[in-house]
């Protein structure tokens, strides 16, 4: 019984620690993209390429994009 | 062009949207964007579209520039491609600089594939610009326009201290060789242009006239930027390469193309490249 015990305390420590090593990790904005990357393949001269990459903010914090400029 | 959500909210999803315009582009097109934000780990990040942008004709460059001091013949060549399945036929519509150029269209696989080679006539020390406009029987793409610069008027430039690094180390090697065995026009590449245009600079090497010449690439170290063709003019003498930058490149960038010899006493070329672009307010191409 007390060895029982001994283990739901030790869970009950590793999740509490563990989470809060993961709230260390998401504070503040924390962004990430899907796909960085997209390739049209092949076109024909003069189409418009329209892309819209989706971002997603993991953080606690609002997400700023600051700018967006040709790289 | 982009547009984005300035904000997203935790927990929240948000988009940035990329819009380019293929319009004058042809072959592999690759444009970024950078992307700042408030996120101390990830304060900049690239995103990228590409395509493969295809073209009902297919044309090496549209700017013809030849430089040089007049005295002599300097050529510059085009190659024309068709890429759609039916043949394509070319007619000249309109040429300005008569007096100051020649070209001949020959015909390296007929209804898909010309050669332009345009030509000064030695004498001329001025510089000219022109056009020389074909009509073609693609209802896709009816005319091509070449853009055409001569450079021949001789400039009175006080030579310059050479600065650092491979400048320096070609001025050692130039000041140590009473004479060349290979004769290079310019060890300096420089590509110089609008971002979005076709830019293209040639080179020529000879060697001497009793020995036979060889060339071998050892290095390049700009292959997503540029492409590079080395052109025989006369077998184991006389090589013509043409730079020419990949479509959809608009950052500024700096490499080498090394080429080995087979001249003992010149083993190695060196070409010091520099793309420079400047921005344009649109593609009006």
């Amino acid at each position: 019984m007390k060895k029982l015990f001994l283990i739901f305390i030790g869970t009950l420590a590793v999740a509490f620690f563990g989470g809060m090593a993961l709230a260390q990790d998401n504070k503040g904005p924390r962004m990430t993209v899907e796909g960085r990357e997209f390739d049209f393949k092949e076109v024909k001269e003069g189409t418009v390429l329209e892309h819209t990459f989706k971002i997603f903010n993991n953080g606690n914090e609002p997400l700023k994009i600051i700018s967006v400029k040709p790289g | 062009m982009a547009n984005f959500d300035p904000a997203v909210p935790p927990g929240g999803e948000g988009k940035i949207t990329l819009k380019v315009d293929t319009k004058g582009y042809q072959g592999n097109v690759r444009k970024s964007a950078r992307v700042k934000t408030n996120d101390p780990e990830k304060q900049t990040v690239l995103l990228v579209v590409k395509a493969t942008v295809k073209v009902p004709i297919n044309v090496s460059s549209r700017y013809v520039q030849l430089y040089g001091k007049g005295d002599k013949e300097v050529q510059k060549t085009i190659n024309i491609v068709a890429e759609l399945d039916k043949p394509l036929n070319l007619t000249v519509i309109e040429f300005t600089p008569k007096d100051k150029l020649k070209y001949t269209i020959e015909t390296v696989q007929k209804g898909k594939e010309y050669r332009i080679r345009f030509t000064s006539i030695p004498g001329i020390k001025e510089n000219f610009r022109g056009i020389l406009k074909l009509k073609t029987n693609y209802s896709e793409k009816p005319e091509i326009s070449f853009v055409i610069h001569g450079r021949f008027k001789p400039m009175d430039i006080p030579p310059r201290a050479p600065s650092s690094g491979i400048k320096k180390e070609a001025a050692v090697r130039d000041a140590n060789t009473v004479k060349a065995p290979i004769y290079v026009s310019s060890r300096y590449v420089r590509l110089y242009g609008m971002e979005g245009a076709e830019i293209s600079k040639t080179v020529e090497i000879r060697g001497e006239e009793s020995k036979s010449l060889n060339l071998t690439i050892t290095e390049f170290n700009l292959k997503d930027k540029l492409k590079y063709t080395i052109e025989t003019l006369e077998k184991g003498k006389r090589y013509r390469i043409i730079f020419s930058v990949l479509p959809g490149n608009n950052r500024n960038f700096n490499g080498i193309l090394k080429l080995k010899t087979s001249y003992p006493e010149m083993p190695l070329i060196t070409f010091v490249i520099h793309g420079r672009f400047t921005k344009k307010g649109s593609n009006d191409r």
